[in-house]
């Protein structure tokens, strides 16, 4: 059958054609919400059903079931260490739905090796019962969107949850024997004072999580957020108080026994997220669900934004796949670099380009070797054949990367 | 092309130029002839037919002087009537002045409503100087607010031309234009010279044509030009044969013979229009003359600037543009340059900063071409301590200053016509760009004066035009000629840029406006130049002596946090965005200086 013009014009993936590589991460994206938070970007949808959900659900493990008919040689190698669910608001699948869900991927997939499985739950709605379930089938880390402990930033964001709701869900998960959590926080919320953050922080602390992520806020194209900066209703944190609270984030934790192991993300000893550093080392992951983005040794690419779409491919029994992209060696290599800069482990340039089979750009040393000398990169104390980001370089990480893209 | 044969019958020939200042409405009125003398139709007329380049009709301006024929009958003679076309800006001044050297006569076209403007003198002065018959012609005369007695008084008074000689009339509405064509041919003389001495004609103008080579414009002064005749570029040397002799009818037409007194173009396959000199004599290699006709004098270009390729432009490409340019614009120089800052690029010479706008504008326009183009400098003679003269057109030329005895700057006349009311305001402006002061005079009742000022060129190139034209509320009108280079006590300001210096970004100014100059020009480029990863220290200085600085801050932060769910095609696209809008810029040690930093000190001459 000739391919329709709409598939040759949204670039559809071709299963076939992809090396046979082994699959290290696994990510399923749940994208359904009760309330779409103001700064959010990912794909959800508020108004859902059970069965709905469950119909979710039956499309998931058909997508899944997908890749073993139309990519053997991949799913062959899907045997992931790290599985994420993510969403949207994973714990919203109805305690049933989420059972069918967690039983049939590991009938599809190996799961054998999976040393940490992470799912996001929301604060409001953690009940016991649901995480004694999650933890039967072997998911062993939680993740809570917490964002803040003031209860302003939380209307700024338009999160309805009380800061209280994150002590509950922390109690509960720990009663159902979680002992892997982490707690989300944004700063940088319009209106946000040093001292809120610093409190909010500290409030993070005290719950004694093994993981804290912090993130300044985006503002993302397309959120009610922006369109509210846009239209001048709400004042954004300016550029000194933003890195004022970055270099609080970073002195607080590290005092804490927290440091950050990547920009954004800061665990005890031994209690990195696995899952977040299999992204930023440019290992293979699979991702299923609708606008989920995958990488197989090479090759990108995102499945459709858009539930009902997602749902006719799977339907049409067609990998639900668009916006491939292929990079050249050259290109995975400059990529696994700029972002293996932003790891607190760095990167080894040169083993890195042998990794690749790629000769190092003529330009990389001395543009190394200016930002050493300007102290925004330095060699990883204990490896010094590593490269990384330093405490200033952090704060500009993105120039820094910039520099190497010309 | 078809024959022309109608050239044998005996006819009176008036050779005559239309001048004006800007927008008087020279081009409507040689249209308006054009039809009377049923050369063009009337819808011809609509489309000005004199000028082809489309900048040309933008700027209302005429770049490249033509030469048009027609025939008319008056008291039941036959006339020829050869239209000498010249440009009508000051920058093309000397063109002019060739162009002019070809009539007997003039046809001074004054605006009804603005009357005489600053080109309406100089004009008519040029065409004074060179012996021409003047025909005042007051224009717009059916607009209500014309006023043509007293702009007839006024031609009078600055011009000495009586006021009764002036012949109104509307180009636009053709009233009054078959007095014009009447008083051509009564008040204008005939072709001067002498048909049997041996030939001498004056090359007035000339284009390149992709088919046929150079055609030289001529007007024989002495004897005439058939086709096949061997002849001898007197200025050079360089010798050729006639190929092909023509006219513009206006459409063109070939003849076999440019009799004397007459004009028309030649085409010679000459491949270069560098060997083709506008105020050159051109004679026959059998007979030649004894000496060359007077008033020839080389090009000489007083306003240099650089350009460097930019963007997807390479410097090959930017070089073939630059050929083709030159190929038909034979008065703007370019030579390669090396700058520390741009790279490979050129060093280009042009008649003034009309001259340059114009090249820069046709390079992008009619080849593509992306371009960094250096502020505009002048050329400067030094005196060295040897007492031999050296002139360089480039600040970075400027020799140590242990071997410089004197730094001369070119001086021009500068005339003014502005509103009485603005006379404080100009005045201050020419006295704080470093002006003497010469005369005042009235214009009439009018209440308009001219003002001298003797004014050092470089203040002029910068934005004097605007700042006239911004305090006279469009009003005043300027014109200037080359009087001479003059000692000043000028000095060379380097800007360093991370301590390195960019010679691109040096300049020459006096002494005395040194230090506030250089402060303006480093607040600008604080300005233009984006916020690096490290601090940049900006800083002027004289010699080694540092006299202004600034700094730009760098980056404060920049990090996307979120990794988008290991959507990474999507953060790489984010940081690419960060690149975009870097393409016109230049690298510059390890600083990314952006196109209008190398502009800004065009515009650090004032608040």
């Amino acid at each position: 059958m000739l391919p329709l013009l709409d598939d040759l014009k949204s670039n559809r993936l071709d299963p076939a054609s992809l090396p046979a590589c082994e699959v290290e991460a696994l990510y399923v994206h749940i994208p359904f919400c009760f309330h779409k938070c103001h700064y959010c970007d990912f794909y959800s949808i508020t108004r859902q059903t059970p069965e709905r959900m469950h119909a979710f659900v039956d499309r998931l493990l058909a997508e899944a079931q997908l890749w073993k008919t139309l990519a053997p040689h991949i799913a062959s190698h899907i045997a992931p260490r790290t599985i994420f669910f993510g969403g949207g608001t994973p714990s919203l699948l109805p305690h049933d739905a989420m059972h069918r869900l967690l039983t049939g991927l590991r009938n599809v997939f190996d799961f054998s090796r999976v040393h940490e499985w992470t799912i996001e739950v929301n604060p409001a709605t953690t009940d016991l019962n649901y995480l004694h379930m999650l933890r039967a089938h072997g998911v062993d880390r939680l993740s809570f969107g917490a964002q803040s402990f003031d209860q302003r930033d939380l209307m700024a964001l338009e999160r309805h949850h009380h800061p209280d709701d994150v002590h509950r869900s922390l109690d509960l998960a720990r009663q159902a024997s979680f002992t892997r959590l982490n707690i989300d926080l944004i700063y940088a919320i319009p209106g946000q004072s040093l001292e809120s953050w610093q409190a909010s922080l500290n409030h993070a602390l005290a719950l004694n999580t093994e993981h804290i992520s912090a993130y300044a806020l985006t503002y993302e194209p397309n959120t009610p957020l922006t369109v509210l900066l846009r239209e001048g209703r709400i004042t954004p944190a300016d550029e000194s108080t933003e890195l004022d609270m970055l270099r609080t984030t970073r002195a607080t934790l590290d005092r804490a026994g927290m440091p950050a192991y990547e920009i954004s993300n800061h665990a005890k000893p031994n209690a990195e997220a696995q899952h977040n550093l299999a992204y930023w080392r440019g290992l293979n992951y699979l991702a299923l669900g609708p606008s989920a983005a995958s990488h197989l040794a090479g090759t990108r690419f995102k499945n459709i934004p858009h539930i009902g779409e997602w749902e006719s491919a799977i339907d049409d029994r067609i990998l639900p796949a668009r916006d491939v992209e292929s990079l050249t060696r050259a290109e995975q290599f400059h990529e696994r670099f700029i972002f293996g800069l932003r790891l607190a482990e760095g990167i080894d340039l040169h083993r890195t380009a042998s990794d690749y089979q790629v000769r190092i750009p003529d330009d990389f040393h001395s543009k190394i070797s200016q930002l050493l000398t300007l102290k925004l990169i330095e060699h990883h104390p204990l490896h010094p054949t590593s490269l990384r980001l330093s405490g200033r370089g952090i704060e500009v990480a993105d120039s820094i990367a910039a520099e190497f893209s010309r | 092309m078809a024959i022309l044969t109608v050239l044998s019958i005996p006819m009176q020939i008036r050779n005559f130029s239309i001048i004006a200042h800007i927008d008087h409405g020279k081009s409507t009125l040689s249209d308006r002839l054009l039809m009377a003398a049923g050369a063009i139709t009337e819808r011809e007329f609509h489309n000005q037919m004199l000028d082809d380049m489309d900048l040309e009709r933008e700027r209302g301006i005429t770049i490249k002087a033509s030469a048009v024929s027609v025939f008319t009958e008056h008291k039941g003679e036959k006339f020829m009537l050869n239209f000498i076309d010249t440009p009508g800006h000051v920058d093309f001044h000397y063109e002019v002045q060739r162009a002019l050297q070809a009539c007997e006569g003039a046809i001074l076209v004054v605006d009804a409503t603005q009357g005489v403007q600053a080109q309406t003198v100089a004009n008519a002065y040029a065409a004074v100087e060179a012996g021409l018959e003047i025909i005042p012609c007051i224009n717009k005369i059916d607009l209500p607010s014309a006023r043509p007695i007293e702009v007839a008084e006024e031609i009078e008074q600055v011009l000495g031309i009586p006021a009764e000689d002036a012949i109104n009339v509307s180009a636009k509405s053709g009233v009054g234009i078959p007095n014009l064509l009447a008083a051509i041919c009564d008040r204008l003389p005939g072709p001067r010279g002498k048909r049997e001495d041996p030939t001498r004609a004056l090359i007035f103008d000339s284009i390149y044509d992709d088919y046929r080579g150079v055609l030289a414009y001529v007007r024989c002064i002495d004897g005439s030009l058939k086709k096949g005749d061997r002849f001898t570029f007197m200025g050079n040397g360089k010798g050729y044969q006639i190929t092909d002799l023509g006219k513009l009818c206006p459409r063109p037409k070939q003849v076999e013979v440019i009799g004397h007194g007459e004009v028309g173009f030649l085409v010679a396959s000459i491949k270069d229009l560098h060997d083709v000199r506008v105020g050159d004599t051109i004679t026959l290699t059998d007979r030649p003359a004894a000496e060359p006709l007077p008033g020839y004098k080389p090009i000489q270009q007083m306003v240099y600037c650089d350009f460097y390729p930019s963007g997807k432009t390479q410097y090959q490409d930017l070089r073939d543009a630059m050929d083709k340019l030159s190929l038909n614009d034979a008065s703007f120089s370019f030579e390669p340059e090396n700058s520390d800052a741009l790279g490979f690029g050129f060093r280009c010479g042009f008649l003034g900063l009309l001259h340059m706008e114009i090249i820069q504008e046709r390079l992008e326009r009619e080849f593509s071409i992306e371009i960094i183009q250096t502020a505009p400098t002048v050329t400067y003679e030094i005196l060295k301590t040897d007492d031999t003269v050296l002139l360089i057109d480039s600040p970075s030329e400027l020799p140590d200053l242990t071997i410089v005895k004197e730094v001369r700057e070119p001086f021009i006349k500068m005339s003014l016509i502005i509103p009485q009311d603005c006379v404080g305001a100009l005045m201050k402006l020419c006295e704080d760009r470093r002006g003497t002061y010469r005369k005042t005079e009235y214009l009439g009742n009018s209440n308009r004066v001219i003002l001298e000022y003797e004014i050092p060129l470089a203040e002029v190139i910068y934005d004097f035009y605007d700042r006239l034209k911004s305090a006279t509320k469009g009003y005043g009108t300027m014109d200037y000629e080359f009087i001479g280079f003059r000692e000043g006590r000028l000095v060379k300001v380097d800007i360093l840029v991370n301590g390195d210096r960019v010679d691109a970004l040096s300049l020459i100014v006096h002494r005395d406006n040194a230090e506030a100059r250089s402060r303006k020009l480093l607040v600008r480029l604080k300005e233009e130049i984006d916020r690096h990863l490290f601090e940049i220290p900006l800083q002027a200085a004289i010699g080694g002596k540092v006299i202004a600085r600034e700094t730009i801050k760098s980056v404060g932060k920049n990090v996307t946090a979120k990794c988008y769910g290991g959507d990474f095609t999507r953060k790489r696209k984010l940081l690419e965005k960060q690149k975009e809008g870097k393409k016109r810029m230049k690298r510059m040690g390890s600083v990314d200086i952006p196109q209008e930093a190398f502009m800004a000190v065009l515009e650090s001459s004032e608040d």
